[in-house]
């Protein structure tokens, strides 16, 4: 008992190491990232006496005197610029605006004193559609806005939820973009990598050695030079366009930038390796006599490919697919550089709320619908994958 | 002889500067189990390999049937090949490894149920027919392969060392099994291996492969009894090899004189001339040991004695020939020392040139 | 391994990590900016020598902005970099929100020695530079005068270039579509506005490759790939020196911004940093910019004394600065993200 009990302690101590590390790389920062797509504490805290003169307030009326001396009497309290910096950023982002009021209305609180007239600082305190924000955020530390701004939803007046029309939001359509572009890469993938992977497998010695390093080389190039030579091929008169017009095949340049096609390319020849590995080393493992076997037996190459071989390559396309799928959805900096306005991918604006607008909940948002949804796909996935009954 | 069923003639088959089947002919006939015996590299399962058409001749062409198929492509052969390691489909059970060439063929479904069923039982596997390869033992993927290589009745069964995966016990029971479906069924088997006794066992004849050629074909007993080469006498079962000189020949018997001066009489199947250097195989287990009765007899003394469980190698001194020979254990009890008479038949010794 | 020496190997082990984490004692003044042959003449005229002078080596590194870089680096506490050149965007933004210390003015130089839009509590600031049309004088004779031109396909077949970004895009659309200039704001400012500019970015939209990075829309002149792009003034003049190219810069309709030195909040080296800044901010340093990119210098001082061929290229030329208005901070902080969202769906359709 005592000998089992130590065994399992230096056990836990070996694997300490990576439960740390699990805990602080990946847990830590995905509920963090889940806590502040719904969490909402900077209003809730920094104006307690506003949202108690809001909280009856109908949202429809015109502000009362009580709420205006509420606010002001909460601001005046603030000395943090870091905590007004944090509220105002809030406010903007569900009201425009914000950012000149606020400045122009903590500079007075600061001059005259929690008993200023804030109509008298600015005529836009009258405007129910600046005090509509503060009395939701205020309302609750906890908020559903990013998550529906996500899902390219709002609250109106009323508070009901109503869809935004496709012109001032598109991040559903984005997603589903993203979606669909990792798909047709990963389609893309199984296409190249699959024989690539049969024809590294089927040689020995340097040549196979070359066929491998080809395909790892990309891998070992940044990302950005890579997408830069990209560039170059496939610009109007790039390599390409070039070379197919001296052969006379085209005479027009053919589009193959700032399009769809070019982001497809690009990221198909960058995420290769990962199709190529897995299936590359589940085929080693097949016996070298099973495609003779079959042709002994009867079967043509190309159906023996299709009863023999490729079901034994399944495993290794399945994790191919799930490596270059996963990693696809989180490409933006080809789609930004080769693709048009139309390629952009989801990460890209998860980016923008991130570093260009700080709005980390927006981010965070973002990322959990993002999760959930390749979540999804990947139970649907495992079900189709488990109904093929793959028990090899 | 008619005609033959299978034709190898003149062929050659080389990897780059490695000739590794040289200007090879071999027939063999409807029904007959031809083994290809050989050590690793001597090109028996290349010749294999080019019958299945699984390698192309350099040179030469292959006959099936009177038609030459030496470019037809393997699936189109209709011959049956059971693998080292059995190439089973791992991701298939059993009875549907078994279905897959009758799946080729254009079956129909409940015609490929009932030959499947039918040759599963026959190899006494009707039981485990959804398993899959790797829930099974190894003697039972064996019968598995050899199934799926029955069921479709091919024109040839060719196997490529099929039971060296085996433990002894159950390879000895597969051996006679197969004997027993190539009698029964009248199939013609051409079977790859390097363990002689198997070979030896299970042939009507042997083909013993050396260096790309074959050293000798014949039946398992011309094989043993009568090797044309040192080779064939050195790789088929143990043997003594004696240097000797030839004094006199006569019909299928000659006289050869050894270095240490003792004169034996030999059978041959060779024409010899007299003064010709020789080279001799005696078995060890056709040389006697304490009678004089046969033709050639001598003593020697025993320099060593070694215990085999169900007989006894006893090691003579160069005076007799430095030979090796098997004793059983029923006769006297030898010690190391002894005097002791050696006689064997002009028949068991025998000039392999 | 005996057990004694299983320890010592632990000890060694732990003994390099401890080294290796330990705090590295008193970090270097570190200097950000936009990288690029910008940031290689700031290197000659400012970093190199500011460290000959103090003895004490300085780092710079470069990054391309966004006031979400600089609040994740403050909130974290004791952010690594000192100094910071930020645009008029971020500087406005991140004073708001305290991300910065405030400048002590007393140690830079009197305020009026600056532009106006050059002095801030929070920056001061480093150079005055323009986003305008340019064309490859050597493709096009004819070149484009105007917004207006730059949305006449007919006339001017091809594709064009515009920074992806709202800001910039919505402006010049205005203009193209008849918006005096001095205007723009104005009609920005109401919902109207904003929706006759995308109407006017609709007109155009499958012609227009969008740019990211300053880079960009030279490669794409140079290229051919383009035919017209908004650009960055100074990169302009700056192709034209060192490939020997002959892109002009339309100026009327370009619009001009203060870039500015900010101090990181609670940066170590805040001391340090300002006397840098000081530095940076000395005529005799200032004036010697011109000759490596073609920005505007917001000290007056140094101003005057850049030479009549270089002044030609410069935003701050008074015949350059005649048609061309100042970008509206205020307007740009309050509107940003909101338009921005909108301009990202927009150009998702």
């Amino acid at each position: 008992m005592n000998v089992a009990l130590r065994g399992r302690l230096v056990g836990l101590a070996l694997v300490a190491p990576l439960l740390l590390f699990l805990a602080g790389f990946f847990v830590w920062p995905l509920v963090t990232m889940m806590q502040g797509a719904v969490s909402d504490p900077i209003a809730a805290r920094t104006l307690p006496t506003t949202a108690r003169a809001t909280a009856n307030w109908d949202r429809q009326s015109p502000p009362t005197p009580e709420m205006k001396a509420a606010l002001a009497h909460d601001l005046a309290a603030l000395k943090q610029d870091q905590v007004v910096g944090d509220l105002t950023r809030r406010l903007n982002s569900a009201q425009s605006g914000f950012r000149t009021l606020m400045s122009r209305t903590m500079s007075a609180v600061r001059e005259q004193g929690p008993d200023v007239d804030l109509s008298a600082v600015d005529k836009r305190w009258n405007d129910i559609k600046f005090w509509q924000p503060i009395a939701e955020a205020a309302a609750s530390r906890y908020t559903d806005r990013y998550l529906l701004a996500a899902l390219d939803m709002d609250r109106d007046a009323a508070g009901d939820i109503v869809t935004l029309p496709e012109s001032q939001s598109a991040n559903k359509a984005i997603l589903a973009r993203t979606f669909f572009v990792s798909g047709l890469v990963t389609l893309f993938c199984i296409v190249i990598g699959l024989p690539y992977a049969m024809l590294a497998v089927s040689v020995t010695g340097w040549l196979r050695g070359v066929l491998l390093a080809a395909v790892l080389l990309p891998l070992w190039t940044s990302l950005l030079v890579r997408t830069a030579a990209w560039f170059i091929l496939l610009q109007d008169n790039g390599l390409i366009n070039r070379g197919l017009m001296a052969l006379g095949l085209i005479d027009r340049p053919l589009a193959l930038i700032f399009n769809r096609t070019g982001v497809v390319i690009a990221m198909t020849h960058v995420l290769l390796p990962f199709m190529v590995l897995p299936i590359f080393s589940v085929l080693l493992a097949v016996p070298r006599n099973l495609m003779p076997a079959a042709a002994s037996l009867g079967a043509p190459p190309l159906r023996a490919f299709w009863r023999v071989l490729l079901p034994l390559s399944v495993r290794g396309i399945v994790s191919g697919s799930l490596l270059v799928f996963m990693a696809a959805i989180g490409y933006y900096i080809t789609p930004a550089l080769i693709g048009g306005p139309t390629d952009q991918m989801i990460s890209y604006v998860i980016a923008f709320y991130a570093t260009g607008a700080a709005n980390w909940g927006m981010a965070g948002a973002l990322g959990v619908i993002l999760l959930v949804a390749t979540l999804l796909l990947y139970a649907v996935y495992q079900r189709l994958a488990s109904d093929k009954a793959m028990g090899i | 002889m008619t005609d033959p069923y299978i034709r190898f003639d003149k062929v050659s088959k080389a990897f780059g500067p490695l000739t590794v089947v040289d200007d090879l002919d071999l027939d063999i006939a409807r029904g007959e189990f031809v083994s290809l015996l050989g050590p690793s590299g001597s090109g028996k399962t290349t010749l294999l390999m080019l019958l299945a058409g699984f390698e192309a001749a350099t040179k030469g062409t292959v006959w099936l049937d009177g038609k030459r198929i030496d470019r037809l492509p393997p699936h189109r052969r209709n011959m049956g090949v059971v693998f080292q390691n059995y190439a089973l489909f791992p991701h298939m059970t059993a009875a549907e490894n078994v279905a897959f060439p009758l799946q080729m063929r254009g079956l129909a479904k409940p015609d490929i149920a009932g030959k499947v069923q039918r040759v599963l039982d026959m190899v006494q596997l009707g039981r485990l027919k959804e398993r899959r390869p790797g829930q099974l033992s190894g003697g039972q993927q064996q019968r598995v392969a050899l199934a799926r290589a029955l069921v479709f009745e091919p024109n040839v069964i060719l196997m490529d060392e099929p039971l060296g995966a085996l433990d002894k016990q159950l390879r000895m029971q597969m051996q006679l099994d197969i004997r027993d479906l190539h009698r029964r069924l009248g199939l013609t088997i051409v079977f790859v291996t390097h363990d002689q006794s198997e070979a030896l066992t299970m042939s009507d004849r042997i083909a013993v492969f050396n260096r790309g050629k074959i050293e000798q074909i014949g039946s398992p007993e011309e094989i043993y009894d009568r090797p044309h080469t040192r080779f064939v006498a050195d790789f088929v079962g143990e043997t003594n090899l004696v240097e000797a000189t030839v004094e006199t020949t006569g019909g299928s018997e000659a006289t050869v004189v050894l270095s240490s001066g003792k004169r034996l009489t030999t059978s041959t199947d060779m024409a010899l001339e007299p003064r010709q250097k020789v080279m001799l195989s005696i078995r060890p287990e056709r040389i006697r040991l304490g009678e004089t009765s046969a033709a050639n007899s001598f003593s020697g003394r025993i320099v060593d004695c070694v215990y085999h469980g169900d007989h006894l190698r006893v090691m003579l001194d160069e005076a007799a020939g430095g030979l090796v020979v098997k004793a059983e254990r029923s006769g006297r009890a030898w010690a190391p020392g002894d005097e002791v008479a050696v006689s064997f038949t002009p028949a068991d010794c025998w000039v392999v040139g | 391994m005996k057990r004694s020496t299983w320890m010592a190997a632990t000890l060694i082990g732990a003994g390099l990590l401890a080294a290796g984490a330990a705090p590295a004692s008193a970090r270097d003044l570190t200097v950000v900016s936009w990288g690029g042959t910008y940031q290689d003449a700031q290197r000659e005229i400012y970093f190199k020598p500011y460290a000959k002078l103090t003895g004490k080596p300085l780092l710079d590194e470069s990054w391309d902005g966004g006031i979400g870089v600089v609040t994740a680096k403050v909130k974290a506490g004791s952010p690594n970099w000192d100094v910071v050149q930020v645009e008029a965007e971020e500087l406005a933004l991140g004073c708001a929100d305290g991300l910065y210390e405030k400048i002590d003015w007393s140690k830079i130089g009197s305020k009026d020695g600056f532009l106006p839009s050059a002095v801030n509590e929070c920056g001061v600031g480093a150079i005055v530079w323009s986003t305008a049309l340019s064309y490859d004088a050597d493709k096009l004779k004819d070149g484009p005068k105007s917004w207006k031109d730059f949305w006449d396909t007919k006339k001017f077949p091809g594709k064009r270039s515009l920074r992806k970004s709202a800001k910039y895009a919505l402006e010049f659309a205005l203009m193209a579509d008849g918006v005096e200039p001095s205007k723009v704001y104005d009609v920005l400012a109401t919902p109207a506005g904003v929706d006759r500019a995308f109407k006017k970015l609709d007109e155009i939209k499958s012609s227009i490759v969008w740019w990211e990075s300053g880079a960009q829309p030279l490669q794409l002149l140079s290229s051919g790939e383009v035919v017209m792009a908004a650009a960055y003034n100074g990169r302009i003049t700056g192709i034209n020196k060192t490939e020997k190219k002959h892109f002009k810069v339309v100026w009327p309709g370009s619009i001009y911004a203060v870039d500015s030195w900010v101090i990181l909040k609670g940066a170590e080296n805040k001391d340090a940093g300002l006397d840098f800044i000081a530095f940076a901010s000395k005529p005799e340093n200032q004036v010697k910019l011109p000759q490596y990119v073609a920005y505007g210098l917001p000290v007056k001082a140094a101003a005057k004394m850049v030479p009549a061929d270089q002044q030609a290229d410069l935003p701050t030329a008074p015949e350059n600065l005649a048609q061309a208005i100042p970008i509206n901070v205020d307007f740009w902080v309050d509107n940003s993200e909101a338009l921005t969202k909108r301009f990202n769906a927009w150009l998702a359709q």
